[in-house]
């Protein structure tokens, strides 16, 4: 699926998104800074429900959120780790095979970590205030 | 008189500190210098040199305040939030303490600790006082009634302003931890050289990520015109980017003051060091008529000094831990 987005309407998007991919629990988010990792997640976790506020887990590496649609969902930051042993002591890949929805940016930091199946979503600059999402999913 | 060990290990810094009732009589802090050349703290290697820092550092504690364990009444630990890895040292070794010697055991809230630094040392902010707490993950203006009924009024919707000056750095090329060169860069900028998004969203809350994307898009088209321009115009850029976020955290500052009528106003946490934003907030103090604490440098960054003094209150009202507490990266306040 490939979409172009406006920051006006990414709550639409975000429902989009979520019902094409919701089969997948593991959900790889790839990008560069200043993409729209983190707000393309804030939408979702909108979407979703999500009441505690969702906020960058660059410093915490991990966040635990509650959704009374999909449950406990983890959102976590790898872009401080180094490589996959570090992701592994973080307990990334306790969160990754927990069963729980996992929003993962910069999974590129410990790609060998990815389950097999996993939702890919790939967001690219357009202009200010407008992306491109594509997501594929892996099986 | 109650003595209290404090233990503080939520991120890269193995802390302890000891206290006798509200006065700190030792504040020991090894910094684990190994993670500048990663460019972040890396849990891994911060779980590991905590566990190698933890004694020597509780010794020093207990030598620098000329007691020992058996004088203690509490151990106290952090036990939220922070990196999983590294709570678990602090809190393992507190419990095993807590066990031994047969004392209580207390658990303090990080960013509550943060808002009662503010208590340490002789010019205390009398109550209510409101507290900007600023580090690198977490930004909040919390409104304290008393030492244990604090209130979140607003905090940041993504960033932390820690992650803003840290991530603008690495955009600019600077190394890590880029907010204390940002803010000797921009002390000979112009502030004013340049303009960048700056994100205000509703009520009290915060938000910087807007802030990072749109110093991203204006190097990378500076850039294309001029290979040069981040070398020629670097102190001017971080000038111009610390003004806007500390012009951010002002400006909600100033609207929960006007909100709540409290002018008895406290900053905390780690980018409380930076100089712009010292400055910035005795101009508006002056201004607004605020009356200004912020504590003790040794006391602003991550430190075991406000666990104890925060233990030593929750002590006073019989909070205590048990031993099946256990720490958690993201606790609820």
């Amino acid at each position: 699926m490939e979409i172009s987005i406006h920051k006006n309407n990414i709550q639409e998007a975000a429902t989009r998104i979520w019902n094409f991919a919701k089969g997948e629990k593991v959900w790889a988010f790839y990008g560069e800074m200043g993409a729209g990792k983190t707000t393309i997640i804030k939408a979702l976790c909108a979407f979703l429900e999500v009441r505690e506020p969702v906020s960058s887990p660059t410093f915490s590496i991990i966040n635990e959120y509650q959704s009374p649609i999909a449950g406990t969902l983890c959102h976590m930051d790898l872009y401080r780790l180094k490589d996959e042993q570090e992701a592994v002591q973080a307990g990334v890949e306790d969160c990754i095979y927990s069963g729980n929805y996992c929003f993962i940016e910069w999974p590129e930091k410990a790609p060998g970590l990815l389950p097999h199946s996993f939702a890919e979503i790939k967001l690219e600059f357009i202009r200010e205030n407008e992306r491109s999402i594509s997501v594929k999913i892996h099986h | 008189m109650i003595s209290i060990l404090a233990i503080e290990s939520s991120c890269d810094d193995t802390c302890a500190a000891v206290c006798s009732d509200a006065k700190i009589l030792s504040n020991v802090i090894a910094n684990q210098e190994v993670h500048a050349k990663y460019g972040g703290v890396v849990p891994e290697l911060a779980s590991r040199a905590h566990m190698r820092n933890i004694v020597p550092v509780v010794d020093e504690a207990l030598k620098r305040a000329q007691l020992s364990l058996n004088d203690m009444d509490a151990i106290a630990f952090t036990q939220a939030p922070g990196l999983l890895g590294s709570l678990l040292v602090g809190a393992q070794f507190a419990k095993s303490l807590s066990l031994v010697l047969n004392m209580p055991l207390i658990a303090v809230h990080h960013m509550q600790a943060h808002v009662l630094a503010n208590l340490i040392g002789e010019k205390k902010p009398s109550f209510p006082f409101l507290c900007l707490t600023v580090s690198g993950g977490h930004t909040q203006i919390v409104k304290a009634n008393s030492p244990l009924d604090l209130e979140i009024l607003g905090e940041t919707l993504d960033d932390a302003a820690g992650e803003a000056f840290d991530k603008s750095a690495k955009l600019l090329g600077l190394p890590y931890p880029g907010g204390p060169l940002i803010d000797k860069y921009a002390k000979e900028g112009d502030p004013l050289k340049f303009t960048f998004a700056r994100p205000l969203p509703e009520g009290i809350n915060f938000s910087f990520s807007g802030l990072k994307t749109s110093v991203m898009y204006f190097l990378r088209d500076a850039q294309k015109n001029d290979p040069e321009f981040l070398q020629m115009n670097m102190q001017d850029l971080c000038a111009s980017i610390q003004y806007t976020i500390i012009e951010i955290l002002i400006k909600k500052l100033i609207r929960a003051s006007e909100l709540t009528g409290i002018k008895e106003i406290c900053i905390a946490g780690g980018v409380s060091a930076n100089s712009g934003l010292r400055k910035a907030i005795e101009k508006t103090g002056k201004e607004k008529n605020w009356n200004i604490y912020i504590p003790d440098f040794q006391y602003c960054t991550d430190n075991a000094a406000m666990i104890a003094i925060t233990a030593y209150y929750k002590f006073r009202e019989g909070q205590f831990a048990s031993l099946k507490d256990s720490p958690s990266a993201r606790a609820l306040w």
